[in-house]
């Protein structure tokens, strides 16, 4: 070791030297030759301040007596009071003693332990848990509300906008002219449109057909009671268009009586035959079966009076013959089917 | 305003509790005695940021002088740790921003003022402090540097640059003596080679008078 590195070994363990080094006093005799040089920086280093150095000092004063006289702003307080108040929060937690809860934490270190609970704060969690459930259940009200009037706005918007225009834009109906019920017997039941098959199949020939409007409006044709109240008007027409009507019947066969018993014998369906002319008329050979054969009573009895008028010798015993096959009641059923079968595409014969 | 009586007269409890209350001729006071250390100790490690760093120490200790508590050197020590916080926290910035801005009279300055061979080293006495901080510091490590500015620069013991630097004081007695092992290497070679130079400059100037 030389005495340079000796000397700079000093600087280490001694500490008095070690000070005399750094302040570029250390006794120049002992001191190697380059220390020279390190003390005059040493001795350059502590120099008084210059001028460029306290550049800005006014700006770097008045900066500083701002910052002690000034109280702070409101962005340097931002979240002072949160930041407090968890504070003081975390300190009361710490404080307070655990609950019974947090009996068997106690093993655990405090950092890993539960946070103990504050008086009443189960108390507030109800609270919270009902305001919770209440705002859920008014969420999902107001959204159901919401959906369905959404949805009315909707299908009302879809019946104003397509359904009504396409009911109003049909073409009317061609109306059907009336025919005799005599030419018009065989093609009656093929001009029923849609509902001759329903007709023809169920026999309906002797069924009163109901008159529609096919200027009505839809909501009558669709309803129940209109239906049956304008069976009961057909049902109720005035006996005057018999006559008219009739002429076929009153032609058929005059030598029976049994045919004219059986034109009043059904007189609730006869009251139709205006709408369906022909449809009524009874074949001559069933009368004539129930009738009493004239030559046994020839004998024993004098001759027989002239023939009532068939008006006045509608017998009701006939009529319930005659009455049989079709029934008030089962016409009136048939009717009913066969003019809601047929009410739709049915012209109305009667205009 | 200044006082009456002159400032180097008051003691500086004195002058800290006028400078807490906001006292602009103490504050004057304080920065006028602290700020060439203070300076000279942040341009000898960020020479770009120097004076921005210097004036956010200052505002920082005016924001927080009404809770300091201590003497002269307690104020010594806490003003030079709060400008080492401010140095490495630009320190951080910098290195997130991979640049570095350096004057270029600082890059030429060791060019214009080296060492070897150059006369003016006679009067380094005439040398600005900082340029004197500068040649002491060129070598040493950051570390070194920093330990020995704090010595020098900040007129601390070892002690207080170990409180500073957050190391132990054996630590610093050691980094202390490898700057000083540094710079002994690099100041005896300059004078081997200045004295070969003025011996050969010497033998010359013989040879010459030898020669007439």
């Amino acid at each position: 070791m030389t005495p340079d590195d000796l000397w700079i070994e000093m600087e280490r363990f001694d500490g008095a030297h070690a000070d005399r080094v750094w302040d570029g006093s250390a006794a120049t005799e002992d001191a190697p030759a380059w220390y020279g040089r390190v003390a005059t920086l040493l001795r350059a280093a502590p120099a008084p301040a210059t001028a460029e150095e306290l550049t800005g000092e006014s700006e770097i004063v008045a900066r500083m007596q701002a910052a002690i006289l000034e109280p702070a702003t409101d962005d340097d307080l931002a979240g002072e009071s949160d930041i407090v108040s968890r504070m003081q929060a975390t300190i009361l937690d710490l404080a307070l003693p655990a609950d019974g809860d947090d009996a068997g934490d106690t093993h655990c270190p405090r950092h890993l332990r539960a946070a103990p609970s504050a008086p009443g704060a189960r108390r507030r969690q109800g609270i919270r848990l009902v305001r919770r459930m209440v705002a859920v259940k008014a969420t999902a009200i107001t959204t159901v509300v919401a959906v369905g009037v959404t949805a009315a706005a909707a299908t009302t918007g879809i019946v104003a906008t397509v359904v009504m225009p396409a009911l109003s834009d049909r073409p009317p109906r061609e109306t059907a002219e009336y025919k005799p019920p005599a030419a018009a017997e065989s093609e009656s039941s093929t001009d029923r449109s849609g509902d001759t098959d329903r007709g023809a199949s169920e026999g309906t020939g002797d069924e009163p057909v109901v008159a529609m409007d096919p200027d009505e409006p839809l909501v009558c044709m669709l309803d129940m009671d209109c239906l049956l109240h304008e069976v009961d008007v057909a049902a109720a027409a005035p006996s005057a268009a018999l006559p008219s009507t009739t002429p076929s019947t009153t032609e058929a066969p005059p030598a029976t009586p049994s045919t004219t018993e059986a034109q009043p014998a059904t007189p609730s369906t006869t009251e139709a035959q205006p709408a369906t002319t022909t449809t009524t008329a009874p074949p001559p050979p069933t009368t004539t079966t129930t009738a009493p054969p004239p030559p046994t009573t020839t004998t024993t009895a004098p001759p027989p009076p002239p023939p009532p008028p068939p008006a006045e010798k509608a017998a009701p015993a006939p009529a319930e013959t005659m009455s049989a096959p079709t029934g008030d009641a089962g016409s009136a059923t048939g009717v009913t089917l066969a003019a809601a079968g047929g009410t739709g595409s049915e012209p109305s014969p009667t205009g | 305003m200044l006082p009456a009586q002159p400032i180097r007269d008051l003691s500086f409890p004195a002058v800290l509790c006028a400078a807490g209350n906001g006292e602009h001729w103490a504050l004057t006071e304080l920065f006028r005695a602290y700020q060439p250390p203070l300076l000279r100790y942040l341009r000898a490690q960020e020479p770009g940021m120097a004076d921005d760093l210097a004036g956010e120490v200052w505002v920082a200790v005016a924001q927080q002088l009404a809770r300091f508590e201590g003497d002269e050197g307690g104020f010594r020590s806490w003003l030079f740790t709060i400008g080492r916080c401010r140095l490495i926290e630009h320190r951080r910035r910098s290195a997130r921003r991979r640049t570095d801005p350096m004057p270029h009279d600082r890059l030429d300055g060791a060019v214009e003022h080296g060492f070897g061979g150059d006369p003016s080293w006679l009067v380094l006495d005439q040398l600005a402090a900082q340029e004197a901080i500068d040649m002491l510091v060129a070598d040493l490590s950051p570390e070194q540097a920093e330990a020995v500015l704090l010595r020098v620069v900040g007129g601390f013991a070892v002690p207080e640059v170990a409180q500073i630097m957050e190391r132990s004081p054996g630590a610093v007695r050691v980094m202390c003596h490898r700057a000083l092992r540094r710079l002994a290497t690099r100041f005896g070679d300059e004078a081997t080679e200045g004295d070969q130079a003025r011996e050969a400059d010497e033998a010359t100037e013989t040879e010459g008078v030898l020669a007439e």
